[in-house]
């Protein structure tokens, strides 16, 4: 059973909702009807569509990801910021410094992320990133300590200096 | 043969005299069942795995199969040097699709290709094979396999002592390019090659990083071409810049050079209007590092056609950057492999089973075989 | 498409089915209780589209696939949301363009790539997500190739399996969800 089904399953009233909704948007598919969907399709800003194309495939497009395999970021992710070791963390990942993005448009997508998607009692007085902190983050050695075990070390100080939730441990991929 | 007898009074006891066993059969059968061993190995061998799973061997010479590796499906494959041991990683569940995930080497005995062993692995991309997926040292003493879960990592197996010896995280980089005794190479999603230094605990990190491609653009095949011995890789672009590199701590790149104008066309840009000749298909090149020898599987299209079998297939000097040959194929090539020995021979299967068994230096087609199925690996020794 | 009706029908399959399974039955439980707690916060707001923003006035350059492209039949490989798909359509196996078919459950990992429609001239980001949990259904075996890179590049990468953290680990089919227009 998959989350939104659960959801139904609590909220019956939800539930009678989306049976009303699929007899519009569910019935075996018809490309016109696959038209009528696209005539109302959300508009992503530029940081959401970098988002989706750079990180949403494994983080999921909702945010919403595998927690063992992948970091959940939807109300999690902004947690990282409550504290210089985990913005270090953030700063020092791979696979957002070597994102080929300028570094306005990586800033944004960080902010995002940080600030909209993840965002969490840690993240409410973080300040946002900015191009010239990219920049720097860039430019900056990359450290010899393994990606997995500096995500521990964040994790587990700002559990502790910030309180922030356990599951941030859920990720355990080796 | 007597210990033999022995041993079955042990596991039989309980159901059958022993006296059974000793005694004279009372039925003789013309014929009996037995199994057949493999003949020794030659370089003119060829190793294909398929769709259906399992790595079929071919003897190009004869173009019949000498035997089978049982693989399954989405399955690596690597192979000691002289044919001494066959390699298959693959990953199978105890419930056939669901139950326990059990990540495993296989080893196989190359002379009777029985299993000799399971190594457990700590895990492993699961998708259809790649020669970068998993792959071994030039010595054939480490194994390298690519897992992605989707953390990226190398996981180093000691192929002697047939265990695993560790783990090194590479973050942001993907798939193996192993070399030498113990060089591995790897590339990275911004365009980089990266070396990667592995000590003897099997850990280690990414010491050098090459930028020198456009990932987004024109990225480089997974199924470039790399001499493991000698450490000379030739990436190539889905455009065919052919970017040489000698690989080592740090790496070395070389001049670049364009396929296209090797046979005195354009170089091939990603312009949608563009309709040229472009490398493409399941695995598009193969290289003898002593004849200094590319092949490349060539169709006439537009950009991102990376997977579309050959029409024609090229033959290119890596030395002066010519090309030499064009050979019109019977049936479009997926995949193309060559021998690595003095006297080569070139192997092309296509994507409806067939494979043609070809003269490197004519293009003539010396032999040929149907039904291989659909080539999801290839694989030649220099041995 | 001739491929998919003859016998290597099989061996497509077979080779989606094991290289989709994937771990991750454990984490089902996990990930339902993280989707109900943060079902109230939505961070795509669903914004209209504004019309006069529509990139109709230039003529994009076509790539051979979205020359070829056709917005009436998600049941063919040139469907115009196909531009990058690997897999059988889902569409042809009692699911749609964004529905798992009956007892087959979405993956919550995909990737995601951009297509072009040729009826209303914009491109849209389209998530390509397998249905897992069943035996394959085999129909329409489609591997088209816009913009799909390379395993080092996984976040556009249409070999890699894209099932993790579903309760099963079998592949079916694959679907294309509309996921929105870039602006």
């Amino acid at each position: 059973m998959t989350a939104p089904w659960r959801a139904v399953k609590r909220f019956p009233i939800a539930g009678m909702l989306a049976g009303l909704l699929c007899v519009a948007a569910c019935p075996v598919a018809r490309a016109a009807d696959n038209s009528v969907v696209e005539q109302r399709a959300v508009t992503f800003n530029h940081a959401q569509t970098n988002y989706m194309l750079h990180c949403g495939g494994c983080h999921g497009t909702l945010g919403l990801s595998p927690p063992h395999s992948v970091p959940l970021l939807r109300g999690q992710a902004g947690w990282l910021v409550c504290d210089p070791q985990g913005r270090a963390y953030v700063d020092g990942l791979p696979n957002v410094t070597r994102a080929s993005l300028s570094d306005a448009d990586l800033a944004d997508v960080l902010n995002f992320v940080i600030f909209t998607l993840g965002a969490s009692p840690g993240s409410a007085h973080a300040a946002p990133f900015t191009a010239r902190e990219v920049s720097a983050m860039r430019a900056a050695p990359e450290s010899t300590v393994p990606l997995h075990l500096r995500r521990q070390q964040a994790v587990e100080r700002i559990i502790k200096v910030c309180g922030a939730p356990k599951s941030l441990l859920d990720y355990k991929p080796m | 043969m007597k210990r033999i007898r022995r041993v079955l009074c042990g596991l039989f006891g309980a159901l059958l005299p022993c006296t059974a066993l000793a005694a004279p059969p009372p039925i003789l059968e013309t014929e009996e069942s037995n199994t057949a061993v493999m003949p020794k190995p030659n370089p003119h061998w060829l190793y294909v795995g398929t769709r259906t799973g399992g790595v079929t061997i071919i003897d190009g010479d004869t173009a019949k199969i000498v035997g089978t590796v049982n693989a399954s499906p989405a399955a690596g494959f690597a192979l000691a040097p002289q044919g001494k041991e066959y390699y298959v990683s693959e990953t199978i569940w105890t419930r056939m699709n669901r139950g326990t995930r059990q990540d495993l080497l296989s080893v196989y005995d190359g002379h009777t290709l029985n299993l000799i062993q399971d190594i457990e692995l700590p895990g492993r991309l699961i998708a259809s094979g790649r020669t970068p997926y998993f792959s071994t040292s030039a010595d054939g003493l480490r194994g390298y396999v690519y897992n992605m879960q989707p953390a990226s990592s190398i996981i180093t197996i000691d192929l002697a002592k047939r265990n695993v010896l560790g783990i090194t995280e590479i973050p942001a980089c993907g798939l193996i390019y192993p070399y030498g005794k113990t060089g591995v190479a790897t590339l990275c999603a911004d365009g980089a090659l990266a070396d990667v230094a592995i000590d003897a605990s099997g850990h280690g990190r990414i010491t050098d990083r090459i930028p020198f491609f456009d990932a987004q653009q024109d990225p480089v095949f997974e199924e470039s071409p790399v001499d493991r011995a000698g450490g000379q890789a030739l990436f190539i672009t889905f455009n065919g810049m052919v970017h040489p590199v000698r690989l080592g701590a740090p790496s070395t790149l070389e001049k670049a050079w364009s396929l296209q104008q090797a046979a005195g066309l354009s170089p091939a840009t990603t312009s949608p209007e563009q309709t040229t000749w472009r490398p493409g298909g399941r695995r598009p090149f193969a290289f003898h590092p002593g004849h200094k020898r590319l092949y490349a599987l060539m169709h006439e299209g537009a950009p991102w056609g990376q997977k579309r079998s050959g029409t024609e297939l090229w033959v290119l000097d890596t030395a002066t950057h010519q090309l030499v040959n064009r050979f019109t194929l019977p049936t479009s090539g997926y995949a193309v492999g060559v021998s690595e020995d003095n006297a080569p021979l070139l192997f092309v299967l296509s994507e409806d089973g067939w494979l043609w068994v070809m003269d490197p230096e004519t293009g003539k087609i010396l032999r040929s075989l149907r039904d291989v199925g659909r080539t999801t690996l290839l694989a030649t020794d220099r041995s | 498409m001739a491929q998919k009706f003859d016998g290597r029908l099989f061996e497509g399959w077979s080779e989606k089915l094991t290289r989709r399974l994937a771990s991750g039955t454990s984490r089902r439980g996990v990930l339902s209780r993280v989707g109900l707690a943060l079902a109230a916060a939505p961070a795509f707001p669903l914004l209209p589209i504004d019309r006069s923003r529509a990139h109709a006035a230039t003529t994009p350059r076509l790539t051979e696939f979205q020359k070829n492209a056709q917005v009436t039949d998600d049941t063919r490989c040139n469907y115009w949301r196909y531009c990058a798909i690997d897999g059988s359509l889902c569409s042809c196996c009692g699911g749609g363009v964004h529905s798992c078919p009956p007892g087959t459950q979405p993956s919550l990992t995909s990737w995601v790539g951009t297509c072009y429609n040729p009826a209303d001239k914009r491109s849209y980001l389209i998530a390509y997500r397998d249905c897992c949990g069943t035996s394959s259904c085999r129909q329409c075996h489609c591997d088209n190739t816009d913009g799909a890179l390379p395993t080092y590049r996984p976040q556009a990468n249409n070999e890699i399996i894209w099932c993790f953290g579903t309760s099963s680990m079998a592949y079916h089919c694959s679907t294309a969800a509309l996921v929105g227009v870039a602006e």
